[in-house]
């Protein structure tokens, strides 16, 4: 079937209705339209990326943060400034008791003190202001490095609330007039309230970006599918073709050519169904399997095909008793064995291969060695990446394709050039219950 | 000598495909759409018929419904691009006897049509499995031994105009061989799915031709 030409602008299919304006809280607000309104008003553009709304006049708006209260924070600043340092030791202290904010902080104590004096930074521009543009960029780069260094989002709450309950009773304690107590009380805590709603707009930003990066993916992943299919009659019409040729072609020199066309017919074919299993995401499915036996079945389909020459030894090693087995998905891994026993052959031009197998911490490591010229530098840099191949008939996805099915199954993938010349490419697969 | 059918939206390919069949002393007939094809149908002149999945008004299953409702049945082989979609898995389980891919299966697609239409094969019967299994077993069967697939429908039905009681064996994934009268007096092999099931039928049906000459008298 011919397909028509794809729009392949990423608009969101879904959306029937205009983005709707950022209300004050950040949720978007949903404006009602009175009904003679609704057919005659133009409907907003769809944006992609979605504009961003600046998020500091609608905080400031909702939380009700206004002039009064900067002025009461710098009313109250020279009598919390000699307290800022205990603060801050008293914040870190509680902070590292905690063992996800304890791996997170990997400096010591160095590191440590200077955080600490960036929190009593922190506080001196917090309640000397202005609250402006650039304390906002300030603030949400802060909140950025939180998310970067992995800090679990829920920390943000409770450790503003250390923050708040010092601040708390640093009023109670130097702040004798009542209303005045009352005034700068309400000031900090919506100070607070807009750090926190600072620090958590980075949370949710970040969050955007990869579910951005995820659908661009997704697109891609889609495009290449459709195009790898589409391809497929165009090429059915060329190899058919060339099957006729080559009975009508009396001229050798004409026989050499249909040979070259129909070669590159399969290559194209080649790259096509491996463009689609790296993009079809399939579902493992595991199961008990016999390596030795896969190995087997592997080196008989090599060698019908003419890969594996009967002059290439292929042998399997295991360290531990019995028969190495592992728990995966047995075409899947038939596909890793055999892109490797294949590469090992034909690219690093080997007479012996070994498919090695051995139970190590993470799992059980799978690796096939083999006595060839080893992978080139600047192949082995990029070893992973599809497209990139060391050998001229190559597609470059059959390394790109290992990673993938190591990764499906919640494992990885190494390669190397070993110290005794040949290469080796490991596939770690978690042992069963771990990773789906 | 086949008769085939073709049915492919794609007409340049189509008239190759007819083209080469007709090299090789078969006649060939073409249909662009369902309907087209509906109406070139005619079960009792036809050997076999060859369809693509995507058809302008309907799929490859559509085709092999009406080849395999008619009197007699005609086998169908799709020749797609989408192999591996489900509507194919929908394909083999309305009753195509195998799926081969555009582009690089034709050498497989011709050496199907040959032995489909070549009345001296003996027939065995391959019962329906998953999509993969059953395409990849009758592969077998055509690459590496002198029968004839027939697929078998549902209800145990012969899927192509072969007597009941020429056929010399049925393969069918453990437990799953047809409760109907022309199973008896055949050779049960069993293959189980997964990985190794053309190696499993191979190995079965080397021993089958050892023990029943293709070429035996019924």
């Amino acid at each position: 079937m011919q397909a028509q030409a794809q729009d392949l602008r990423p608009t969101p299919a879904r959306v029937t209705q205009p983005l709707p304006a950022l209300g004050r809280t950040g949720v978007p607000r949903y404006e009602a339209v009175p009904p003679d309104v609704r057919t005659t008003a133009p409907p907003r553009p769809i944006a992609y990326p979605p504009p961003r709304v600046s998020l500091l006049e609608d905080i400031k708006e909702y939380i009700g943060f206004g002039r009064r209260d900067a002025e009461a924070l710098r009313a109250f600043l020279p009598v919390a400034r000699p307290h800022f340092r205990r603060i801050a030791s008293h914040f870190y202290n509680l902070i590292l008791e905690h063992p996800s904010a304890h791996a997170a902080i990997t400096g010591g104590t160095q590191q440590v003190e200077r955080l600490k004096k960036t929190l009593v930074d922190w506080m001196e521009s917090g309640l000397a202001g202005p609250h402006d543009e650039t304390y906002f960029a300030r603030r949400s780069r802060i909140g950025r490095v939180h998310v970067d260094i992995g800090l679990p989002q829920r920390f943000m709450f409770t450790a503003m609330n250390v923050i708040r309950l010092d601040f708390r009773d640093l009023v109670r304690q130097h702040v004798p007039d009542p209303e005045v107590a009352r005034t700068t009380s309400d000031a900090l805590d919506r100070l607070f309230d807009m750090e926190l709603a600072i620090m958590l707009g980075a949370y949710q930003q970040d969050s955007e970006e990869r579910l951005r990066k995820r659908e661009r993916l997704a697109v891609v992943g889609q495009v290449a599918a459709s195009i790898g299919h589409e391809l497929r009659n165009p090429l059915g019409v060329i190899h058919s073709s060339t099957f006729l040729l080559r009975r009508y072609a009396e001229d050798p020199k004409a026989a050499r050519h249909v040979d070259k066309i129909e070669h590159q017919v399969e290559r194209c074919t080649r790259i096509i169904e491996g463009l689609l299993e790296l993009t079809r995401e399939r579902p493992v499915t595991r199961s008990e399997v016999d390596l030795a036996a896969l190995a087997d079945e592997v080196a008989a389909h090599l060698r019908e095909s003419g890969i594996l020459g009967d002059d290439v030894a292929m042998t399997v090693r295991y360290e531990g008793k019995g028969t190495p087995r592992v728990h995966a998905d047995p075409s899947m891994l038939s596909q890793v064995l055999s892109n490797l026993v294949e590469n090992a052959v034909v690219a690093g031009g080997a007479r012996s291969v070994v498919v090695h197998v051995e139970p190590v911490e993470e799992g059980v490591a799978i690796s096939v060695l083999d006595d060839g010229k080893g992978f080139p530098p600047e192949v082995l840099a990029r070893a992973f990446e599809p497209l990139v191949s060391s050998r001229p008939h190559g597609t470059g996805l059959g390394l790109a394709l290992v990673a993938a099915i190591a990764e499906r199954h919640g494992g990885h993938a190494e390669a190397a050039n070993r110290p005794e010349g040949g290469a080796r490419v490991t596939v770690v697969l978690p042992a069963a219950g771990d990773g789906g | 000598m086949a008769h085939v059918l073709l049915a492919d939206d794609n007409r340049e390919l189509a008239e190759n495909l007819a083209e080469i069949l007709e090299l090789g002393g078969h006649g060939v007939r073409t249909a662009e759409t369902v309907a087209a094809f509906a109406e070139a149908f005619d079960p009792g002149g036809l050997d076999l018929v060859v369809s693509d999945m995507l058809l302008p008004d309907g799929t490859g299953i559509d085709v092999v419904r009406i080849a395999s409702a008619a009197a007699p049945p005609v086998p169908v082989v799709l020749w797609t691009a989408y192999a591996g979609d489900r509507r194919v898995e929908c394909a083999v389980a309305a009753g195509a006897v195998g799926v081969l891919r555009k582009p690089c299966d034709l050498e497989r697609l011709l050496a199907f049509v040959e032995r489909l239409s070549d009345p001296a094969a003996a027939p065995v019967a391959v019962c329906v499995g998953s999509a993969a299994w059953r395409s990849a077993v009758a592969s077998a069967i055509v690459a590496r031994t002198p029968f004839r697939p027939v697929a078998v429908g549902d209800d145990g039905r012969l899927l192509a105009p072969v007597p009941a009681q020429r056929v010399r064996a049925v393969i069918a994934p453990p437990g799953a061989a047809p409760d109907a009268p022309w199973v008896a007096g055949t050779h049960r092999i069993e293959v189980p799915e997964g990985p190794g099931a053309e190696g499993g039928v191979h190995a079965a049906l080397a021993d089958l031709a050892r023990a029943i000459p293709a070429s035996a008298p019924c």
